[in-house]
């Protein structure tokens, strides 16, 4: 290695180093190294504002790089796409394809041109639109984000284009085992006409069918500023961020009938189904991915929410947790093994997931099966595994406001979810105050493993013998949007 | 005009004109050759520890291909002092999150926890750094590779064109070749692994002089100091480790070759040898890539994909590594598209840009959103230190931001002409098409073999 030009500076650290060294206890490496103090955390400050078209703003100042970065928030997504699915996403994706004032090419190479990111993205519930910016560029920046959110051309040029574009996705959308398995899985959960039993990108026909009116009345619905909110964090103050968003969204309407929009009520639950099994046949697959679970939890079920994400942080939420620690680091079936819990307005999906080698696929569903049955009763969690799921969650707190888009997505899903901005500071208190009979509780009630529904996707001809003996429920096999099977599989 | 990059907290001010980036970094060796690095930053009461061993799959020998990475698993198994799986529960426990990483050139481990932790991951680290063989075991070797061939079924055998990489660059460099080989491995290989290839292999590659270690956040370097020393200073210094040589591919001919896949959608990958990394055509190869294939409006998508829609997505990459460099472009057709078709228009875009060069405002764009790109990855103590490693793992200081900007302001026009008629046009590459089982009609043909 090229030798440094900081020798004599060298020279010093190491005689302080072996100084410091010789003075220090004999190391004893069997114990493990007691943490120092707790440093203070310094909770965002958030200031809260209402634009004259009732956007509304929150904002935190970070100097510490000269960087902006914010999250603009729709109240609305694929759970409004009502028979049309695919609606929301195609709304959102067409927006930065060219606005009133300059066409899909000269809108991106114009902000490319600083710099400047933004990205789009679609959820169940919400539509969000995060943008990144130098400081010094903060006013095109906002320009730029004004423009795509209030001055949308939806051409029909451009509908087509990007029509043509979704439907070759689609289409291969079916070579992807990761993707088939979920979204068999959400569409068994809730029913394909369920808010939430269809895919955010639609489906062959839905895409085919929609019409510039539907997008633009989906548009005029729900694109107001007064369903929307805007989160920023980064190199500006408060006043600074209302001058910038003041003249961007000025031509934004806020929308007297929208106003109502976040009133709809959330979408609820459907009724818990019989335990079922769905199979999607990928011959030759190496890997059959598994999904297993039923309806979760709405994020306003407070207080159970705090109890539920320390059950999962015991149950499969982290590395260190039963599901992969077993399926993963003692069974060696798979690559990694986990659970999760979606939070959505109304109850979103609670789903175990791996992929697993194929010819471990039914020791695999054993084992899944084994722990959600044993969190759910039968072994429930340990005053042990609590303590160290509360500490693990309370102590990454700090690490996730490290970062102007750590701060924005939390405080983005607090005022989505109509929670107060200090919650972000609260947050630590009310998971510590979780107990273990909490973490059982709502084990117990959430965790229904009568109600398991699980999908394979792999190589049936090879997994089908070993799953149908283990009696998970009744089996079916499936077509990869989780419809019938259209035509033979060739086993 | 371009907007100037103004760096606050990390801005040295510089002599010339432009504004400079800088992450302040103190920087030192211990005496066992350890590579020390430390930066200060109070913003967030977070630190990150970030170490690279300099050795990666291309050190590795045929018949145990994908080593490196299996070993990399096994750093997270215990050491003397650390049970099995401790590694995980002790950051986790600590609020921290962690991971490690494996490529050609490098192998990372990092953790990023609370910054009253610091001590407790300077402990782990050191531990494995200095004591792993005491705890490794038969079964553990065997739990592993079990994982890694999951994760080779999981992220390349059961994606979609997942192997299509793979075997471009086996077609592009040659057997004996460092980089010929996927980082993952062979499923034949990694069954071959023994407990004496972990012995041999952390004896040979993991010592402290072939490593360094970045401490960056809240912290007090004296402090810092002190306790490396304290856990790592005792711990031997390993035979010395040559660098790996440049070692640029050489492709005489034209390669093409075609694999079914259970695909719906054609794809093609075509490969050509580039410059290795710090080369001076590195750059420029850099923001050409950002040029053909940066977004929407790179020139590779604005016609094969916006206007034309003949492509579903277009993707351009230079990778310029230690040993060598790749320049690639990956096309993806959209149903019934023929890759002849698609090969034919890549061409003609790349002799156009070697013939006319770039537009002044094509130049800007892509030099602008590197400036960029660097400052961003500066949110997290996590992002500095990686770029901190990287370069005092490949160039031996640290805080080379400015120097590594600089290069990309340096890129002129005819950089990018010159580049491009020097590695792409009419030059040997790999073509790898991969076409739906049965449809090999689709496959791309040289332009006289096509009808």
């Amino acid at each position: 290695m090229t030798p440094s030009p900081r020798r004599t500076c060298l020279a010093a650290l190491a005689a302080l180093a072996v100084a410091s060294g010789a003075g220090a206890q004999e190391l004893d490496r069997s114990k493990i190294p007691a943490p120092g103090m707790t440093p203070a955390v310094e909770a965002p400050a958030v200031q809260k504002q209402t634009l004259s078209n009732r956007l509304e703003l929150w904002t935190v100042s970070r100097h510490e790089l000269p960087v902006i970065n914010a999250v603009l928030v729709i109240r609305a997504g694929a759970a409004q796409d009502g028979a049309q699915p695919g609606l929301a996403d195609v709304t959102a994706g067409l927006l930065d394809e060219g606005s009133s004032e300059r066409s899909a090419l000269e809108f991106t190479r114009a902000y490319e041109r600083y710099g400047i990111q933004l990205t789009t993205t679609v959820e169940a519930d919400r539509t969000t639109i995060t943008l990144q910016s130098l400081s010094a560029t903060a006013d095109s920046a906002f320009a730029f984000l004004g423009e795509l959110v209030s001055k949308p051309a939806f051409s029909v040029e451009e509908i087509e284009r990007d029509r043509k574009s979704r439907l070759t996705a689609l289409a291969a959308r079916k070579d992807q085992p990761v993707v088939v398995a979920t979204r068999v899985f959400e569409r068994a959960v809730y029913g394909a006409d369920h808010a939430y039993g269809h895919p955010v990108d639609g489906t062959i026909e839905s895409i085919t069918a929609l019409t510039r009116d539907d997008i633009t009345a989906f548009y005029q619905r729900y694109y107001r500023a007064g369903n929307a909110l805007l989160i920023v964090v980064g190199d500006v103050s408060p006043t600074q961020a209302a001058e910038l968003a003041g003249p961007a969204f000025a031509r934004w309407q806020h929308g007297e009938t929208a106003a109502a929009a976040p009133a709809t009520p959330a979408p609820t639950a459907p009724p818990l189904k019989a335990r079922t099994v769905l199979l999607v046949d990928k011959p030759g697959a190496a890997q059959s991915e598994i999904r297993i679970g039923h309806t979760g939890a709405a994020r306003s079920t407070d207080p159970d929410y705090y109890a539920l994400q320390v059950m999962n942080a015991v149950l499969g939420g982290q590395f260190y947790s039963r599901i992969n620690l077993n399926i993963r680091e003692k069974q060696g079936y798979t690559y990694g093994a986990r659970s999760a819990w979606s939070y959505r307005r109304g109850p979103g999906p609670f789903m175990a997931s791996a992929g697993v080698v194929t010819a471990k696929t039914d020791s695999a569903l054993v084992e899944f099966f084994r722990e959600l049955e044993d969190i759910a009763g039968a072994r429930p969690a340990t005053p042990e595994e609590v303590e160290f799921a509360k500490g693990a969650i309370v102590r990454a707190y700090p690490r996730r406001i490290e970062t102007n888009q750590g701060v924005a997505n939390e405080l983005a899903d607090l005022a989505f979810f109509g929670l107060p901005a200090s919650e972000i500071a609260d947050y630590q208190q009310k998971i510590a105050a979780v107990t273990p009979a909490d973490v059982n509780r709502v084990a117990a009630r959430y965790v229904q493993p009568d109600h398991f529904i699980t999908v394979v996707v792999g190589d049936l001809a090879k997994v089908r013998p070993g799953i149908e003996a283990l009696n998970l429920g009744e089996l079916t096999v499936v077509g990869p949007e989780g419809g019938p099977v259209e035509r033979p599989t060739g086993e | 005009m371009r907007p100037l990059l103004l760096a606050a907290l990390l801005v040295i001010p510089s002599a010339g004109a432009a504004q400079s980036l800088s992450v302040p970094a103190e920087s030192y060796k211990l005496k066992n050759g350890l590579t020390v690095v430390i930066h200060e930053d109070h913003s967030s009461p977070v630190v990150s520890v970030n170490v690279w061993y300099h050795v990666g799959s291309g050190r590795e020998a045929v018949g145990r291909r994908g080593f490196a990475h299996l070993f990399e698993h096994m750093m997270f198994q215990g050491s003397a002092n650390v049970g099995d799986d401790q590694h995980f529960q002790l950051v986790q426990d600590a609020g921290g999150t962690l991971n490690g990483s494996t490529n050609t050139d490098r192998t990372n481990y990092f953790e990023t926890v609370p910054s009253n932790y610091l001590e407790r991951v300077l402990w782990l680290e050191a531990d494995r750094m200095g004591w792993l063989l005491d705890a490794i075991t038969q079964a553990k070797l065997d739990n592993q590779r079990d994982v890694v061939k999951n994760e080779r079924r999981q992220n390349y055998e059961n994606r979609p064109y997942g192997l299509a990489g793979i075997r471009t660059n086996e077609l592009l460099y040659p057997p004996d070749h460092p980089y010929h080989w996927p980082t993952i491995g062979y499923q034949e290989d990694l069954s071959a692994a023994s407990l004496e290839d972990v012995k041999g292999f952390f004896r040979t590659w993991y010592a402290p002089n072939n490593a360094s270690l970045v401490v960056a956040g809240d912290v007090n370097p004296a402090e810092v100091r002190r306790l490396v020393e304290r856990y790592f200073g005792p711990i031997p210094a390993g035979s010395p480790v040559k660098r790996m040589a440049p070692r640029p591919a050489e492709l005489g001919n034209a390669v093409r070759e075609t694999l079914e896949d259970r695909v719906t959608l054609a794809r093609l990958n075509l490969a050509w040898p580039a410059a290795e990394d710090w080369h001076r055509d590195a750059a420029p190869l850099s923001v050409l890539a950002t040029i053909l294939g940066g977004g929407k409006t790179g020139r590779l998508n604005e016609r094969m994909v916006y206007r034309e829609q003949a492509a579903q997505s277009v993707n351009v990459f230079a990778n310029p590594a230690e040993a060598a460099g790749t320049f690639s472009v990956v096309v993806t057709a959209r149903e019934g598209a023929s890759l002849s078709h698609l090969e034919r228009e890549v061409d003609e875009e790349l002799a156009r840009l070697a013939i006319e060069g770039p537009t002044a405002a094509e130049l800007e764009q892509a030099i602008t959103r590197t400036e960029a790109t660097f400052v961003y990855a500066l949110a997290s103590v996590a992002g500095k230190s990686d770029r901190l490693n990287r370069y005092a793992t490949f160039r031996g200081k640290p805080d080379l931001f400015n120097e590594d900007l600089a290069r990309y302001r340096r890129v002129t026009a005819a950089d990018v002409k010159r580049v491009a008629g020097k590695y792409l046009v009419n030059r040997p590459r790999v073509a790898v098409s991969v076409v739906p089982n049965g449809r090999r009609d689709l496959e791309a043909r040289p332009a006289e073999a096509t009808p």
